[in-house]
């Protein structure tokens, strides 16, 4: 079920690509998109059963243990991070627009 | 110092130092460069020769030396050109927007040098080599073009990458990026493969045809130090390469048993004659005397790859020969060009006249470059085409023989208009008061050249059995030489006696020329055309246009190279456009449409 | 019309996706994964019952592969982040900094609250840092807790913002340091970012906390400042 909510967040974000043509909301649609893999990502790592716990292990418990898989989530927590600096970039980058056109829409800017 | 590791980290921090006190004091910083050279070609030679080096690594991570005959005979021979043109760095730089960043990028060249020739790691080869690249890459454009050296990237980039992949395919197939048990160990397609992929990094380092466009134009357009380095010293780099794929890597392909030869070698030594033939040919129409030079070096490229190709040892001792002959002789040559051009600020041929008068030594050193390029005895340039015409002859390629015959005889044409145009005839107004003597520094490299020209072409014994001992490192037969002579298949040749009768030759010329009556000499003006006295100074060079007879009979069939190149630049220009205007728009939706294109093509292989 | 195309267009793919993820046998189902076949068993193992020493490995495992075994990529995270933060500060960078007139004025229950907030924020963000080890996530929401204190700060009080800048050099130092541990670990073991010692990898993730913390904080501010006119 959370792989068809992750797949549905990257669609939502997919289709705001498509049809804004605002800065802010494009930027909001890269962040929806983003939310969307990061889940997708997640899930690719659960684990479903009972004793399945998640990936943090004391020393009393070491051996017999099943965690859910950690790799995902390490990679989703650099991602988090980069995404961030991403969005930084582009919000920076709307507002020099916002600053030299007065306007977020990408049609009332023109050419060039 | 007599260890390689040492030596590198020498040449890379007197590279930061050098760069530093260029910062303040320009001329300072290029005099380091001379030292630096100096040091690296001492110890290399010093302890190189004596097998002596030290290949321990301490202190630099992931790179391995070894010292093998090859990697001396090539890393002396280049850090020797690299000294020898590091003399005439302190004149130049003040001609350089970025003066502190020359003699940075001359001394990064050398460390790539070092690292390229001796290790044993085809990775670390890699690496090295893309150092020398890049930094050569921005010595380029201090001339005059930046153009020229985005065609210089765009070939390397080529030959980079054919290496690359030639280096990974080999570490796919056999495991190891050792150069020496790799490329034994290759074997199948995958060694045709490597085959194919070295030697085109070599011929894209070379500039051999058809992979040659960007030779010409470096070195015409670069600073005429840099000019030297490139023929004396960076295009052996590509017969380096060229000597991994032709002798290192067991060769392979379809093999001709009547000419004794792989069909593969057998294209190369076609596609090395068709480099001469065309280096030749272009020449012989060059106005520009460092352009002429720039073709020959392309032409002597044609004569490295044909001789290796050949794979015997008079063919291959004879390749190892002409890299020597033709380094010293054509760092000579461009050197002494790049002396005459910093005094008279051209190197045009129809705006030169008269030199001989103004500058006697650069002439000297000019004339003897020539003889040796054009392998007219008694000069080292000599010796090696007879060696390759011998290896030629004997494997019984007439066509190779005849492109062989007619480049040395087309260099007999070409060579000597620059000294003519140049050097001869008479002295123009302009230059009659202000021309000197290129500086006494500039010109102990030049004679020293000169010297090693005459050395090599008459006791050329030590030289030979040095590469007679590199045979056996590459298991190859070893040439039969004696203390004077070199006997090949057709007949024995004595070096030290054609020296002996062509100095006599000399003496007697100069006996005739002393007894007769003294020339005057004439003035420009002094002289009528057309039952009239002329009144403007204009020169009437008989060295301009002096083949345009010839140039006619060839004159529409040579541009199909450049009109490919031309046409395939446009086309990756074009394709550039193309993106940027369906793509790429303003329109961001337009852009994610494509991407969401791609993805959903590529699910679609899931979905059937 | 547009708008409809698009929609379909998002839809097919959405569809595509979970169609083609559903038909492939190398992509399990959900929640059946077996990642003990693959790369993560060995990260798992090596904590589980390694030959490493205890103390050297973080209890969550998710930290121990941020810093520790991938370490290095870690690095570039950092790397990306301080480029991200460098990049929004020559955009937005004016000669003449002063802080963006809001369009409120603090009141007594936002800069009294805000300061209570920022002692209990500052705090927890502090606790979660020093506790990364354990917690999910490592120190990156500490240390994004720690940027949003200084952030409530920051919109309640006018005369905060000098104080900014000081965090931006602790996070240039934070990243400096990141490399400096990576170097001392190429000096003693050969290895870069080399885990020899308990004290690294809690070196490592302070230093990533401040990072992060400076990051934040010197976007956010460079978003809030306008040119003095």
């Amino acid at each position: 079920m959370l792989l068809y909510a992750s797949v549905l967040l990257i669609v939502i974000g997919l289709y705001g690509l498509l049809t804004n043509r605002n800065v802010i909301k494009i930027i909001l649609s890269l962040n929806v998109l983003e939310i969307g893999l990061n889940i997708f990502i997640i899930t690719v790592g659960f684990l479903d059963l009972e004793e399945a716990i998640a990936p943090i292990i004391t020393l009393q418990q070491r051996a017999s243990v099943i965690v859910v898989d950690p790799l995902p989530q390490a990679l989703v927590l650099t991602a988090i991070v980069i995404g961030v600096g991403t969005t930084a970039i582009g919000l920076s980058l709307a507002k020099k627009m916002y600053d030299k056109y007065h306007t977020f829409n990408l049609d009332e800017m023109g050419e060039e | 110092m007599a260890s390689l590791e040492l030596l590198l980290i020498f040449t890379l921090i007197s590279g930061v130092i050098a760069y530093l006190v260029g910062k303040v004091h320009p001329k300072t910083g290029s005099i380091l460069t001379i030292i630096v050279s100096g040091i690296v070609f001492a110890s290399l030679a010093y302890f190189g020769l004596n097998e002596q080096l030290l290949t321990k690594v301490s202190y630099l991570p992931y790179i391995s030396f070894i010292q093998t005959p090859l990697a001396i005979f090539f890393g002396v021979l280049v850090s020797f050109v690299f000294f020898m043109v590091s003399f005439f760095n302190p004149y130049f730089i003040d001609k350089y927007t970025y003066k502190a960043v020359y003699s940075l990028l001359y001394l990064l060249s050398l460390a790539g040098i070092i690292g390229i020739f001796f290790t044993d790691n085809f990775m670390t080869l890699f690496f090295f080599f893309e150092l020398v690249v890049w930094s050569s890459l921005f010595l380029i454009p201090l001339g005059r073009d930046e153009e020229v050296s985005v065609w210089y990237f765009g070939f390397s980039v080529f030959g980079s990458f054919a290496l690359l992949s030639a280096i990974l395919l080999m570490q796919s197939v056999t495991g190891t990026f050792d150069i020496t048990t790799g490329l034994q160990a290759v074997s199948g397609f995958n060694r045709l493969s490597v085959f194919i992929l070295l030697l085109i990094a070599a011929f894209a380092k070379l500039g051999a045809f058809p992979l040659h466009y960007w030779l010409p134009k470096v070195l015409t357009d670069s600073p005429d130090p840099v000019t030297s380095i490139f023929s004396g010293g960076l295009e052996k780099l590509g017969a380096f390469i060229a000597v991994l794929g032709l002798v290192k890597l067991v060769p392979t392909g379809f093999f001709i048993d009547v000419m004794d030869m792989y069909l593969t070698h057998y294209i190369l030594a076609i596609l090395g004659s068709l480099t001469i033939i065309g280096g030749t040919v272009m020449a012989i129409r060059q106005d520009d005397a460092k352009k002429l030079l720039a073709y020959s070096s392309m032409s002597n490229g044609g004569y490295i790859i044909v001789a290796l190709s050949l794979g015997s040892s008079a063919g291959i001792s004879g390749g190892l020969y002409h890299i020597i002959a033709h380094a010293i002789a054509s760092t000579a040559a461009f050197l002494a060009i790049g002396a005459v051009a910093r005094q008279t600020n051209t190197t045009k041929m129809s705006e030169l006249g008269g030199m001989l008068h103004k500058m006697p030594i650069t002439y000297m050193v000019y004339l003897i470059a020539i003889i040796s390029m054009a392998g007219i005895p008694p000069m080292g340039g000599f010796i090696s085409k007879w060696l390759i015409f011998q290896g030629v002859i004997n494997k019984g390629l007439i066509l190779v023989a005849a492109a062989t015959f007619f480049g040395s005889i087309g260099s007999f044409l070409y060579v000597f208009r620059p000294l003519a145009a140049l050097f001869l005839g008479q002295e123009l107004p302009q230059f009659k008061e202000t021309i000197k003597e290129a500086p006494i520094v500039m010109l102990i490299p030049m004679v020293i050249l000169s010297l090693l020209n005459i050395v090599t072409g008459v006791y050329p014994t030590n030289i030979l059995a040095y590469i007679n001992t590199l045979l056996v490192d590459l298991n190859i037969v070893q040439l039969d030489i004696t203390r004077w002579t070199i006997v090949g298949t057709n007949g024995t040749l004595n070096p030290a006696l054609i020296a002996v009768m062509f100095a006599l030759g000399v003496f007697i010329a100069f006996i005739i020329f002393i007894s007769l009556k003294k020339s005057r000499k004439v003035e420009l003006m002094d002289t009528y055309t057309a039952a009239n006295f002329i009144y403007t100074e204009e020169l009437l060079h008989y060295s301009v246009d002096f083949y345009a007879p010839i140039e006619r009979l060839y004159e529409p069939y040579i541009h199909f190279m450049k009109k490919f190149y031309q046409a395939l630049a446009n086309k990756v220009r074009e394709v550039g456009a193309l993106v940027k205007y369906y793509i790429f728009t303003s329109k961001p939706e337009v852009a994610t449409f494509f991407i969401m294109l791609v993805i959903a093509i590529l699910l679609w292989g899931d979905l059937v | 019309m547009k708008k409809i195309l698009a929609f379909i267009f998002a839809i097919t793919l959405g569809v595509m996706i979970i169609l083609s993820l559903s038909n492939n046998e190398l992509f399990t189902d959900f929640g059946d994964t077996n990642h003990y076949d693959g790369i993560s068993s060995g990260y798992i193992t090596s904590e589980v019952g390694g030959d490493e020493e205890p103390a050297l490995v973080p209890v969550n495992i998710v930290t121990g592969i941020l810093v520790d075994y991938r370490g290095f990529d870690t690095l570039g995270e950092v790397t990306v982040l301080f480029v991200s933060s460098i990049g929004v500060a020559l955009l937005l960078g004016v000669a003449s900094p002063k802080r963006i007139n809001l369009n409120f004025k603090p009141n007594f229950m936002l800069s009294v609250g805000s300061r209570a907030l920022f002692g209990v924020m500052f705090l927890t963000g502090i606790y979660i840092v020093l506790h990364a080890k354990t917690s999910p996530g490592g120190s990156f929401p500490g240390g994004a807790m720690i940027a949003s204190s200084i952030l409530i700060l920051y919109l309640s009080n006018d005369t905060f913002r000098t104080d900014v800048s000081k965090f931006k050099l602790g996070k240039s130092l934070a990243a400096s340091g990141f490399v400096l541990v990576g170097l001392i670990g190429l000096l003693f073991t050969g290895e870069f970012l080399a885990n020899f010692h308990p004290f690294i990898m809690d070196t490592i993730l302070v230093l990533i906390a401040i990072d992060v913390a400076g990051g934040i904080v010197g976007i956010i501010d460079n978003f809030l400042t306008e040119e003095r006119v």
